[in-house]
């Protein structure tokens, strides 16, 4: 049996909905906002981090957890890594940076609980208000790249 | 348990889903007996009927399960898509152990519910075309097995919504476990790192080798029991190589992250869940005409079961071709 012209009429419209359908929806999503590069949240300026790769190319994601599961699954150790104080939420070297995990929670979706700072001592008090720990040694979050 | 809209709505239609199984399944049987020529004459009526409504019933509570899915994703912290929600209980000590087992095995009885409730129904448009019915006993027989795996469907996703959604783990975990528990919520590539340039080749030859025999098919009205084993054969390969193609390089292209997720995109790019519907609607249809093919051909369907297996088989190159083209410019796109 061969279908009638009227069939190829129809799918032909069809398969022309079903390609415009692609493009419609990268319009209509269209978002300039920078998002993780691991969960595809959009960055919170407070807590964003940024990756420099083996190529020297930048990653950027929205917390120190999502960075390190991201680095974990990275065949290469990273260049360099920016993480961002909570404070001043200016960007500086992570060897540089204190990091604390304490009980309160940045984003109830990563449930990310890692705060960064610059100052030494402004990481011991949140860490005393907060129930949290200063992590350094074994437990920093950049072990790899820790500087000795 | 979890109560929402989703929930009240898919334990309604599971429940429907067990009453009308559980009829045809008695039915079939054939336990209560026919007393006169008007059971005859309307008995198996009443069944079709019945079955009709449970293919209707089958065919909602796929989307349905995936909507409850999602509707659950900001129930637990860390959960970021139906991958998260379908890892949970995963290592539980209580009922919740149950849950992953569970929510795979209605991940698999939905679409078979699908595909065999389509074959059945294309018998059933066979039949209906005769002025005899001789396919009426295939059609009896053949609502054995959808009432079952109707019946099954409708247990687990019953026991799915009824059992606690909360963990109990022998070992409470330190933030330190904690924070490592969390990579079970993230899905893994399947086939490991690679480009796997190899597996969009195959898909693309399978797919334009599916599509020129579909093409053929239709045209010349090949429509041979060989012919149709070709392209099921053909189908059967396209299928694995399709959801590998999905989970390997579409769901972490088109997200533009590393995730081996495809359930992200019904959230992130939805058009892209009508591309995976076309390509299912694509290997179904020709394992349909398959059927119509094999099961449907008694000397009184010789005349319309042509007919019918070109409708499937338009059906099955619309599917194949319009998930290519979307994949194809969602690629371009992203």
């Amino acid at each position: 049996m061969k279908p009638p012209v009227s069939w190829w009429w129809t799918a032909l419209v069809g398969l022309v909905i079903a390609a415009a359908l692609p493009v419609v929806g990268h319009q209509v999503r269209k978002d300039d906002r920078p998002r993780c590069n691991w969960d595809g949240l959009v960055l919170d300026a407070a807590f964003r981090v940024r990756v420099r790769d083996a190529a020297g190319a930048f990653t950027r994601f929205c917390d120190v957890g999502c960075a390190r599961a991201w680095i974990d699954r990275q065949p290469s150790t990273p260049q360099q890594i920016l993480v961002t104080d909570e404070d001043s939420r200016e960007m500086l070297d992570a060897r540089e940076a204190f990091f604390v995990r304490s009980s309160i929670i940045t984003n109830r979706v990563t449930g990310n609980r890692w705060h960064v700072f610059r100052d030494r001592d402004r990481a011991k008090q949140h860490a005393k208000q907060s129930r949290g720990r200063l992590m350094v040694g074994p437990d920093h979050p950049f072990l790899s790249i820790e500087s000795p | 348990m979890i109560v929402n809209a989703y929930a009240v709505l898919i334990a309604f239609v599971s429940l429907l889903q067990f009453a009308v199984g559980l009829l045809i399944i008695v039915s079939s049987f054939g336990r209560r007996r026919v007393t006169s020529t008007r059971d005859i004459e309307n008995r198996p009526y009443l069944l079709l009927l019945l079955s009709l409504l449970l293919l209707g019933l089958n065919l909602a509570s796929w989307p349905l399960l995936y909507a409850l899915l999602q509707s659950y994703v900001p129930s637990w912290p860390g959960v970021m898509c139906i991958y998260g929600v379908t890892r949970i209980g995963t290592g539980s000590v209580g009922s919740a152990r149950h849950l992953p087992w569970l929510l795979a095995t209605v991940q698999c009885t939905k679409p078979l519910l699908v595909f065999l409730g389509g074959g059945w129904f294309v018998l059933y448009l066979a039949n209906r075309a005769t002025q005899t019915a001789p396919l009426m006993p295939r059609l009896l027989s053949g609502l054995l097995p959808l009432g079952l795996v109707s019946v099954a469907d409708a247990v687990c996703v019953g026991s799915y919504l009824a059992i606690p959604k909360q963990e109990h783990s022998l070992s409470v975990g330190c933030c330190t476990s904690a924070m490592a528990d969390r990579s079970r919520f993230l899905p893994e590539s399947l086939l490991g790192s690679g480009s796997h340039t190899w597996l969009t080749i195959g898909l693309l030859v399978v797919g334009g080798g599916l599509s020129l025999g579909l093409l053929t098919a239709i045209r010349s009205g090949h429509h041979h029991r060989r012919f149709l084993s070709g392209l099921l054969i053909g189908t059967l390969f396209a299928m694995p190589l399709g959801g590998l193609f999905l989970v390997e390089i579409a769901s972490p292209a088109l997200l533009q992250r590393p995730h081996h997720c495809p359930y992200d995109l019904i959230s992130e790019v939805p058009e892209s869940v009508l591309a995976v519907v076309l390509f299912t609607l694509g290997c179904f249809s020709v394992g349909w005409a398959a059927v119509a093919g094999w099961l449907g051909r008694v000397e009184e369907t010789q005349a319309v079961l042509p007919s019918l297996i070109g409708r499937f088989l338009f059906l099955g190159l619309f599917g194949y071709l319009g998930s290519m083209i979307m994949f194809l410019l969602e690629f371009s796109l992203s």
